[in-house]
């Protein structure tokens, strides 16, 4: 009998079985089957925990569709971890389980390009490339198959892609009022240099003086998510180590993804002697940066922003981290700005991570969802808090030809601060 | 407790029973009905026997079992807001026991007087309260039922939340008697409000009333009644040309009654009537005054205007004059051709198919309560029932297996 | 089953509409009931009527029995597979059909989720009335079989007051509608009798719902109490009053606990117990009555009236109200919840039993229930793993429901008897009773194919030994 014990047993009992979960659940919405539902998930693994049952594809089907949106937390009365419960038995499968060799490849080529910013930057060159020979097109050939074509959908329209790399220290902006670090993240700088050249305006103009370690790198969340606990432990390590030295306000994170794993930091650690504490207290710093600013008293934006706007909750700010009303009222802060409201605001839209990549027939069921729910506003800009949701929403945004733009929150406000 | 002398008294459709019997007791009255079963006699359960014109010919008539003398209140539980009930207690003599709690049993159909409780629930019988409080089958939480074999059975009790078994009682509502006799019954019941007003508009058509029906409903205001009436209805004392009177019901404390009216103003935008309830005439309309024909019509709220329009424009056409009433926000509308007017069977036998044949294309039904005996067996006074017939004639076959109860009586002849 | 059939099935539903894997199959084994487990030999997930009806038809030629499954939130084992092989879930019939606002009504597959009803309506001023805490998951077909109540029931009445019609496909695969749009339709109300027989009619595929308008205005309000009698009393009182509030929750002492470490809105965790009251309707109506209820507070010696400042105040109260059950999975591995009902003046009578049961049983039991209408739900906390103490659980559930009955009352009130209850049917109803209610389901149900072996006990007693395919989790 192999050892089958992934995680504390006693965790599979917050479940009640209520099923309050279902509704919630974007997979179970989209297909309806119990066994792709949080609740049916949670049976399985308990199930594979107990040894009930071989880890076959049959439940790594099941357990792979998860998107680990969480919005089963936001929505459970008991309380169930089912981030923890997914992660600890995606990372006993890929250790356990051995895929079919194009599931490998797919799988090792997102477990290197992503978390390494060099892999990042070569990818995004490669995107660059891509975008300036127009194969942004090819995602909307008939003529490639879907797996193929929603690797291509993420190649950006012309312009779209920028990179930049922060200095590793900016003074604050007016009187100085706080002491902040920033994560800059692996897929940031290369894909989304100006968010985070924005994140830093905005900051500043807060009366924040902004440090960026040079060493940091992956917080190792893709790779966690993944169930690549190894390297992905390590990540985690590395980003602890940079962090937990500097004696700052707070942690700011711009990609909801890395919030939501890095507040978890201590519970990750909690069995390991060395980095427990290191862990909880560079965790207790982290905060989204949205969720900073709508915590203190903001200076608030003076330039008009003319525009019409809806904002998409990202899975990891709603459901990780119960961000939801500080962006909208930062938004609300922008003069000028007009407010639509998104139906299913809190519904995945299938980026998840590297999901829209290793599970691309549903992440399109999902997009599409989301799309129509966008377009139905009439806003001119759709705005998120996290890049996965950025690039899968402006995918989508391009593959329709429509012509509402998807920006960061961040992007917006920092438009709003003169200068 | 028996007694043959009352024959006259059970008429139905000029037929007269062989025998009239007057249970005492449940007991009693379970009985008679597996004596009668024994005899294979055919039973029709009667209360009062005021409303008995309703209904198809009699196949049979062998046994009127009269319930009125078990008219006791069995058990009234104020704080509860519960009460228990023999069915032959009249209607206003329950509502005058609740009253002096302050309470009643929201249900205000025609003659309260002249109903029994369990007339009340076989006939589902309702009044313009239903547009605010719903129907009997809303208020009745326990049933004790006699089978035609004579055996008891219940369902429900006397909590007011309660799913454990089947929900029979709701099949008891409206089943004409012919499911089993309806012995007891237990309803929840209602504070009764602290005030209530009526007040009336009168518009030129019905398509305008309907326009302010239609708007109240969707506004926030609360009216417990909306009754329209056109022009013929009171026996044309009104302005000789057509028009149509609404009547609208408010209740609840002064306050939420003086907001509502001042609502009512916008939205009506004309000056309204004031009355202090709705009058008898109209609460009693479906069953009161000669009628050579009386029909039933039910149809979704929105399309009472073109039916009254096309009634009207059609009576007009064939010489007839009509006399209309409506539950106006549930869609009901009750038809009469005053009997004065005397109109030959072959005109209204027709006017009966064009108005099913209208019904029917604005998606409606249509009952006729009321019309000459002699033509019941040339018209099927209920109607189409639809795809769910087979199930309701298995139902029968399945209760009383050997058609004993008030057998002819219901849809389809049942 | 085997493969013919099974491609048979996947010819009506599609393949991905059948499951027959088994470890796929064994997260359909229970519902919110978890006392019981049984797993289906397989599962089907029509997307329409006409899949329904080609499913069944196919199941009546076979003569396979089945059974009907909504979301599976069911309290009472109502969609366990009991010599059932076969489970027909609504799940991918999901879709709102229809909505006629002018006349008030929508038309709704099986499949849809209770809150998205009211959530389609919302904006323009409507709901859908019934609201069982569930709502946020339940299904409409569900809520049918159950006759699900809720808070709000208590002014608003439960589903069979709001379902208008319903479209059923009988066990032998015949489509019928029963009710309509119309308030009144000819001949039995079927769709009455049919609402709350627990599925054993056949399979319901849509249902057409009364629309309401929203109240204008609401006045919700948490009162705390030291003591849950005082509490019980403030409930008669209101009632006695003559006021009807839309709804009339309570909670004690250990059910706060689990609500607050679960949601955070704020409850005393060291009160003996809240009540959350709400009047609703048209605000010239409602500082008057509120008057009223503050005066029997203050006369039942409440700690403190809390009123919801706004509308989110007033949501967050009532996700945490309605989330409480759920919240209980923090205090013990395992519940189970009972759903008796009393006169609502026996309501102190019913917990000073339950708290003397609760005593003699050495079990930790909370309440949380709709107090308004006298419908408890004692939960009562054990842990699986252990089998004396889930013994215990199941005397105590039996000791309660008892008491209900003895104390004038019914066995549930919105949870149904499923398989949970059946052997306590002979508590309220005689042989002749039962009787007929069998014979009614063989009117639409003859050859019991259609969720067999639920509601009523069969002749020789407990089902526990006569079903072999039953596994309790015991």
């Amino acid at each position: 009998m192999p050892q089958t014990n992934f995680v504390d047993y006693e965790k599979f009992f917050d479940c009640v079985h209520c099923g309050l979960c279902l509704s919630f659940c974007p997979t179970y919405v989209e297909l309806g089957t119990e066994m792709d539902s949080p609740r049916g998930r949670i049976a399985t693994m308990r199930s594979l925990h107990e040894g009930k049952f071989p880890l076959d594809a049959e439940v790594v089907r099941h357990l792979d569709l998860c998107l680990g949106c969480r919005a089963c937390e936001t929505a459970c009365p008991s309380g169930v971890h089912y981030g923890e419960l997914i992660e600890s038995a995606r990372s006993f499968i890929e250790e356990q389980y051995r895929r079919p060799l194009l599931d490998r490849l797919k799988r090792w080529t997102i477990d290197k390009v992503f978390p390494n910013p060099l892999g990042v930057r070569v990818f995004a060159s490669m995107l660059k490339l891509g975008s300036a020979l127009g194969l942004s097109r090819l995602a909307r050939s008939d003529k490639l198959p879907q797996q193929l074509r929603s690797w291509f959908s993420m190649v950006p329209e012309r312009g779209s892609v920028s990179s930049a790399t922060l200095l590793e220290h900016y003074p604050a902006i007016g009187e100085k009022r706080y002491t902040v670090a920033v994560l800059s993240g692996c897929v940031m700088p290369a894909l989304f240099g100006a968010t985070n050249e924005a994140t830093v305006k905005v900051l500043r103009h807060n009366g924040c003086e902004v440090v960026v370690p040079k060493a940091q790198g992956c917080c190792g969340a893709l790779l966690l998510h993944n169930g690549n606990k190894p390297d992905g432990l390590a990540r985690a390590r590395q980003t602890i180590d940079v962090f937990n030295g500097l004696n700052v306000d707070a942690l700011i994170i711009n990609a909801a993804g890395c919030g939501a794993m890095m507040k978890e930091y201590g519970e990750l650690f909690k069995d390991d002697p060395v980095y427990r504490e290191k862990a909880q207290r560079v965790a207790a710093k982290v905060k989204d940066v949205t969720e900073f600013l709508g915590g203190i008293p903001l200076i608030p934006p003076s330039r008009e922003v003319k525009k019409s706007v809806t904002y998409h909750d990202a899975c990891h700010l709603a459901h990780g981290q119960n961000v939801r009303s500080q962006p909208r009222a930062l938004l609300r802060a922008i003069p000028g700005l007009q407010i639509m409201e998104l139906q299913e605001s809190d519904w995945c839209c299938g980026s998840a991570g590297t999901y829209n990549l290793t599970e691309p027939a549903m992440a399109r069921r999902l997009l599409d969802k989301k799309m129509a729910n966008i377009e139905a506003t009439e806003a001119e800009l759709v705005v998120m808090g996290n890049p996965g949701c950025l690039m899968q929403i402006r995918a989508g945004l391009q593959q329709r030809g429509l012509s509402i733009k998807a920006v960061h929150t961040v992007d917006l406000l920092a438009e709003a601060y003169e200068g | 407790m028996s007694g043959g002398e009352n024959g006259a008294r059970f008429v139905i459709d000029g037929r007269e029973p062989k025998e009239v019997m007057f249970p005492e007791s449940v007991e009693q009255a379970a009985g008679m009905l597996y004596t009668a079963a024994e005899h294979q006699r055919a039973v029709s359960p009667v209360g009062i026997g005021a409303f008995l014109h309703i209904g198809g010919l009699p196949r049979r008539y062998d046994l009127a079992l009269c319930l009125q003398r078990m008219n006791r209140v069995l058990d009234y539980q104020p704080t509860d807001m519960t009460v228990s009930v023999e069915a032959g207690i009249p209607l206003a003599g329950l509502q005058q026991v609740l009253e002096e709690q302050n309470q009643w049993l929201p249900i205000d159909p025609p003659w309260p007087e002249r109903v029994t409780v369990g007339g009340l629930i076989a006939m589902n019988l309702s009044g313009p309260s239903r547009l605010s409080q719903g129907t009997i089958r809303d208020f009745l939480i326990g049933i004790k039922v006699i089978r035609a074999d004579g055996t008891v059975i219940k369902s429900g009790g006397r909590v007011v939340k309660n799913v454990a078994g089947y929900d029979l009682a709701k099949l008891y509502c409206g089943s004409f008697g012919t499911l089993g006799v309806i012995a007891e019954a237990t309803f929840k019941i209602r504070p009764r409000p602290e005030a209530q007003t009526v007040v009336s508009f009168l518009f030129p058509s019905a398509e305008q009333a309907m326009a302010v029906v239609l708007g109240v409903l969707g506004t926030e205001l609360q009216p417990t009644l909306l009754e329209l009436a056109n022009s013929a209805v009171g026996g044309g004392q009104r302005s000789d040309r057509s028009s149509y009177q609404l009547f609208i019901g408010f209740s609840g404390s002064a306050e939420e009654i003086t907001y509502q009216h001042g609502r009512l103003q916008e939205i009506a935008g004309t000056s309204a009537e004031k009355h202090p309830t709705l009058s008898e005439a109209i609460r009693d309309f479906p069953v009161s005054g000669e009628a050579a024909l009386r029909c039933k019509v039910n149809l979704l709220p929105s399309q009472i205007a073109a039916f009254c329009k096309a009634v009207e424009e059609e009576a007009l056409v064939r010489d007839l004059s009509v006399e209309i009433v409506a539950h106006a926000g549930n869609g009901i509308l009750y038809c009469r051709l005053p009997q004065r007017d005397n109109p030959p069977q072959e005109k209204l036998l027709s006017f009966v198919d064009w108005i099913r044949i209208l019904a029917k294309k604005l998606g409606g039904s249509v009952v006729i309560e009321a019309i000459d005996p002699a033509l019941k067996d040339r018209v099927d006074v209920w109607g189409h029932v639809g795809s769910s017939f087979p199930l309701m004639k298995r139902l029968k076959e399945t209760l009383d297996p050997q058609g004993m109860l008030n057998p002819g009586r219901f849809v389809g002849g049942i | 089953m085997d493969t013919a059939f099974i491609a048979q099935l996947a010819a009506i539903v599609g393949p991905d509409g059948v499951v027959s894997n088994k470890t796929a199959l064994s997260v359909y084994d229970c519902d919110g009931y978890t006392l019981e487990k049984s797993t289906p030999d397989l599962v089907v997930l029509p997307r329409s009527t006409g899949e329904v009806v080609a499913v069944v038809k196919l199941l009546h030629k076979e003569k396979i029995a089945f059974v009907p499954r909504g979301a599976g939130t069911g309290l009472s084992g109502g969609c366990l597979p009991v010599e059932a092989p076969v489970m027909i879930g609504t799940s991918r019939m999901n879709k709102i059909l229809h909505i006629d606002l002018v006349n008030r009504y929508m038309v709704a597959q099986a499949g849809v989720v209770n809150l998205w009803v009211s959530n389609a309506v919302k904006s323009q001023g409507f709901q859908y009335a019934p609201d069982p805490s569930s709502q946020q998951a339940c299904t409409i077909g569900g809520n049918v079989a159950e006759n699900s109540g809720g808070p709000h029931t208590l002014k608003y009445g439960v589903t069979t007051n709001h379902v208008l019609g319903v479209e059923l496909v009988l066990p032998d695969g015949e489509v019928v509608q029963l009710g309509g749009v119309v308030d009144d339709v000819l001949g039995y109300d079927l769709r009455g009798i049919t609402i709350g027989a627990e599925g054993t009619f056949g399979i319901v595929t849509q249902a057409t719902l009364r629309l309401t308008r929203q109240p204008q205005a609401y006045r919700t309000f948490l009162v705390v109490f030291e003591t849950v009698p005082q509490a019980t009393q403030t409930v008669s009182d209101v009632i006695a009053a003559g006021i009807i509030p839309a709804a009339l929750e309570m909670m004690d002492n250990l059910m706060i606990q689990a609500v607050e470490a679960a949601f955070h809105v704020g409850f005393p965790t060291d009160a003996g117990a809240v009540l959350i009251i709400e009047l609703d309707g048209l605000e010239a109506g409602l500082d008057p009555q509120t008057k009223k209820i503050m005066a029997i507070c203050e006369r039942n010696a409440a700690r403190e009236v809390r009123l919801a400042q706004d509308e989110a105040e007033r949501t967050a109260l009532w996700k945490s109200r309605k989330r409480a059950i759920g919240a209980a999975g923090r205090l013990a591995p395992n519940y189970c919840t009972q759903d008796g009902v009393v006169p609502r003046t026996k309501v102190p009578d019913i917990l000073a039993a339950i708290a003397r049961i609760s005593e003699k049983y050495q079990l930790r039991i909370g309440n949380v229930f709709h107090a308004g209408d006298g419908n408890i739900h004692p939960i009562l906390l054990f842990d699986e793993r252990n089998t004396e103490e889930t013994e215990r659980v199941l005397k105590a559930g039996r000791e309660i429901l008892q008491a209900c009955v003895d104390l004038g009352g019914s066995l549930t009130g919105e949870h149904g008897i499923g398989v949970e209850k059946m052997g306590q049917m002979s508590l309220i109803f005689t042989p002749e009773d039962m009787l007929a209610m069998t014979q009614v389901r063989a009117v639409f149900n003859p050859e019991n194919r259609c969720n067999p072996h639920k509601i009523f006990p069969t002749p020789h007693g407990c089902i526990d030994t006569r079903v072999p395919r039953r596994q309790a989790s015991l």
